[in-house]
């Protein structure tokens, strides 16, 4: 990153650093007692538990000046300023990887995991994640990642309107049967996206493969020899269950 | 007597481990995980001693010890693969290795060249092994003297001297990142009085951030969204037939091996400084002191002797202040700690009474890792290259699974996952505006000492500071940290350049006259 471009940065961060550490400041004089009574024990400002919020709070607002006294010294103020009138853009290639990557990961740890069993949380997130970022043709990125977009916004309205609880009230497993069907239109969406390239399909292929393989030796291995319990365990766990228990 | 003990211990440890098939398994195990961990480009060794962590929680401590040293003196080494056969390092720690590591593969000598970086880093872990035990014992027994006030100015010191040393861009936002370190630390109610600070109502943030998820959120999901992001690429590696070490070429440059050893043994035991640091300096030092320098980046073999001694040395270096102190001394220690916290072990003065053979155990596991490291470095050397060829697409998604489901074990809790993704975001930012991960995770370890401990001694000296003055220990921690902080600013600067003005002016107007 050029120098300028990295002082304007550090100009914004000063900002949102000094106040954070105002923020601070203020919460703890206000919201925790330095000398008043807690609990039955009077405080004295030394053994308060604001004493050092406040020290650290100060300290930020401190560096945070330091850090604009420099981003306003190389000119990231003034490249800051200019900016807000002349916007630039940045490489979208990057920009949509890098948003490619924060919507796998939201949807796996907010949307998914705390609802949908984990085992195909995780299939699901693998395949997506690995056919986004392996499978680099041009514009393919640019589907995939719109069709998991939408996909994820379906769940979630689902999920915020409570439909996902009355549809599981009918048969336990609807959700997961519901996702695990999106899983299937998202695989069969891949397939047909790359028809005809003998690369691609062989990329495909390994995809498969790599999704379902790490959550097979994964997810048993944390369920049944580690004995944890994992966060949802849904269908395709119950499975495994009477898997494990008819071998035993 | 005392010495004849822990010289007993280290034996001990040594022969029970070599002789218990379990243990046996798990470390070679666990070094070859390792080299893979550190052989591919984008996973490091913190990663994978933080994801080893959380499936060593269910077994006993020693053999938790094993599968993580293992991995990390296996991790540190492994990088130097990737740097050598495509020129990529696979850790930072092997960046200074790739300089000369790669123009000696293309010479067709990279055999030779893994053959030297197996020896050297052998010997970097054994140096650094020694320190350990020379120095952990006698640092602890000093360490009992220290009371709050010392133990405050500590934690405080390891988070200044690893934020300025490891700042890329300018010195203090390694503070800047060691602060925002310390607020995550904050949050939760205090350890004395219990009141809860920052909570907002949440009851999850009752108890406090778990540790191990936001080191794992700091170091794997920066590293996952890095590698993805800006489409890392690994190059066909270069081939050989075997690896060969030569004895005959590291006997020749044995002064650079123990100048490189005691670097990197010097900078792993500052707080926070990890085996990256080490490496370059060590590089650095000795291409001042070749005789032919100008061989250097061209495939000199000392380049490739000097990284490797180093960053491996640095290991050992950097368990003497976490065993010691409570401090660690780089990254993956600071996973180490985590780790020692889980199995209910407090690093710290006190370990030598709570659990008196502890450090000399972790001397021997030390040890035998890293025999275990130059056995599957000469041996599985050519099997460890063809992991370069799976393609960062493919693994990166498996380390995300990895650090979801390790985060969420050690607790069992989604919270964690919901604290993991923003925390990891967040140093994703930071580090590509030049804010160095390392003092924030260091932050988040030693805050609590830090807020506990100034307390106290306020509460000992009835809110009185005098003590900082009159305690020779607390005197020279309180007068480096001020120096350090008064040095990077401006006024500071200012003024030490007017004085060499001044100076250098009265010694033209002297030599004229």
């Amino acid at each position: 990153m050029d120098k300028v471009e990295l002082r304007k940065k550090d100009f914004i961060t000063s900002l949102i650093l000094i106040a954070f550490g105002i923020f601070m400041l203020l919460y703890t004089l206000i919201e925790i007692p330095m000398k008043d009574s807690w609990g039955g024990v009077m405080n004295v400002w030394f053994v308060s538990p604001g004493l050092f919020p406040v020290c650290v709070g100060g300290l930020i607002i401190i560096m945070g000046m330091v850090l604009c006294r420099r981003a306003i010294k190389d000119g990231g103020a003034k490249k800051f300023f200019e900016d807000l009138s002349h916007r630039q853009e940045g490489s979208p290639g990057k920009t949509l990887r890098f948003f490619g990557i924060l919507l796998v990961i939201a949807a796996y740890v907010y949307l998914y995991i705390p609802r949908i069993d984990y085992f195909l949380s995780t299939m699901l997130t693998l395949f997506v994640f690995i056919t986004l970022f392996y499978l680099d043709k041009p514009g393919l990125l640019k589907k995939f990642f719109t069709f998991y977009l939408v996909g994820c916004l379906l769940f979630l309205i689902a999920f915020l309107f409570g439909i996902d609880k009355q549809l599981n009230e009918g048969f336990l497993y609807s959700m997961d049967i519901l996702v695990f069907l999106f899983f299937l239109t998202y695989i069969a969406y891949s397939r047909f996206l790359i028809r005809g390239d003998r690369i691609l399909k062989g990329k495909w292929n390994l995809s498969i493969i790599m999704s379902i393989v790490p959550s097979f030796i994964l997810i048993p291995s944390f369920k049944y020899f580690l004995l944890v319990p994992l966060p949802v365990e849904g269908g395709f766990i119950e499975l495994m269950n009477i898997v494990r228990y008819a071998l035993r | 007597m005392f010495i004849l003990e822990q010289i007993w211990d280290f034996y001990v440890t040594v022969f029970t481990t070599a002789f218990n098939l379990e243990n046996a398994l798990l470390l070679f195990g666990s070094v070859i995980l390792g080299i893979i961990f550190g052989a591919m480009p984008g996973l490091t060794a913190t990663l994978g001693v933080g994801l080893l962590t959380t499936l060593t929680y269910g077994i006993n401590t020693t053999t938790a010890m094993i599968t993580l040293l293992g991995m990390y003196v296996g991790a540190v080494y492994g990088g130097s693969y990737g740097s050598i056969c495509v020129n990529i390092p696979g850790t930072a720690a092997a960046a200074a290795t790739a300089m000369d590591g790669y123009p000696l593969a293309c010479k067709g000598e990279a055999g030779r060249a893994l053959g030297l970086t197996t020896t050297a880093s052998f010997i970097g872990t054994m140096v650094g092994m020694f320190f350990l035990a020379l120095f952990a014992p006698l640092i602890a027994k000093l360490a009992l003297q220290f009371t709050s006030f010392e133990f405050f100015l500590l934690a405080f010191f390891g988070i200044m001297i690893s934020g300025g040393l490891t700042g890329q861009d300018l010195v203090y936002k390694g503070w800047i990142s060691g602060l925002i370190g310390l607020f995550l630390a904050l949050i939760g109610r205090d350890h004395l009085q219990f009141f809860p600070r920052f909570t907002f109502g949440i009851s999850e943030l009752d108890g406090g951030l778990e540790v191990v998820p936001v080191l794992i959120g700091a170091f794997g999901i920066p590293q996952i969204i890095q590698v993805i992001r800006d489409q890392l690429s690994v190059g066909e590696a270069k081939k050989f037939q075997r690896v060969v070490p030569e004895l005959r070429i590291i006997v020749r440059r044995i002064k650079t091996i123990v100048r490189s050893a005691l670097i990197g043994v010097g900078i792993g035991a500052v707080p926070g400084i990890g085996e990256d640091i080490a490496a370059w300096v060590s590089y650095g030092t000795a291409k001042k002191a070749s005789k032919n320098p100008e061989a250097f980046g061209k495939g000199a073999y000392e380049g490739v002797i000097a990284s490797e001694t180093a960053n491996n040395a640095c290991i050992g270096g950097a368990i003497i202040p976490l065993l010691t102190l409570g401090i660690p001394g780089s990254p993956p220690a600071v996973m180490l700690l985590g780790a020692l916290m889980i199995h209910n072990v407090t690093p710290g003065p006190m370990l030598s009474i709570e659990h008196p053979h502890f450090i000399m155990e972790m001397t021997a596991i030390l040890c035998l890792a890293s025999f275990a490291m130059l056995i599957c470095g000469l041996v599985l050397a050519k099997q460890v290259v063809k992991v370069l060829r799976i393609p960062p697409p493919i693994f990166m998604p498996v380390v995300l699974a990895l650090c979801v489901i390790g985060s969420y074990a050690l607790g069992t809790k989604v919270f964690n996952l919901y604290l993991m993704v923003p925390v990891g975001i967040l140093a994703y930012f930071m580090q590509s505006m030049g804010y160095p991960i390392a003092p924030l995770v260091i932050g988040v370890i030693l805050g609590p000492m830090a807020d506990e401990n100034i307390r106290r001694a306020l509460m000992v000296s009835q809110g009185s500071f005098l003590p900082f003055f009159t305690r020779p220990v607390a005197l020279m921690l309180l007068l480096i940290i001020v120096w350090m902080f008064v040095s990077q600013m401006p006024f500071y600067k200012r003024f030490t350049a007017w004085l060499k003005g001044k100076i250098f002016k009265k010694k033209i107007t002297e030599s004229t006259i």
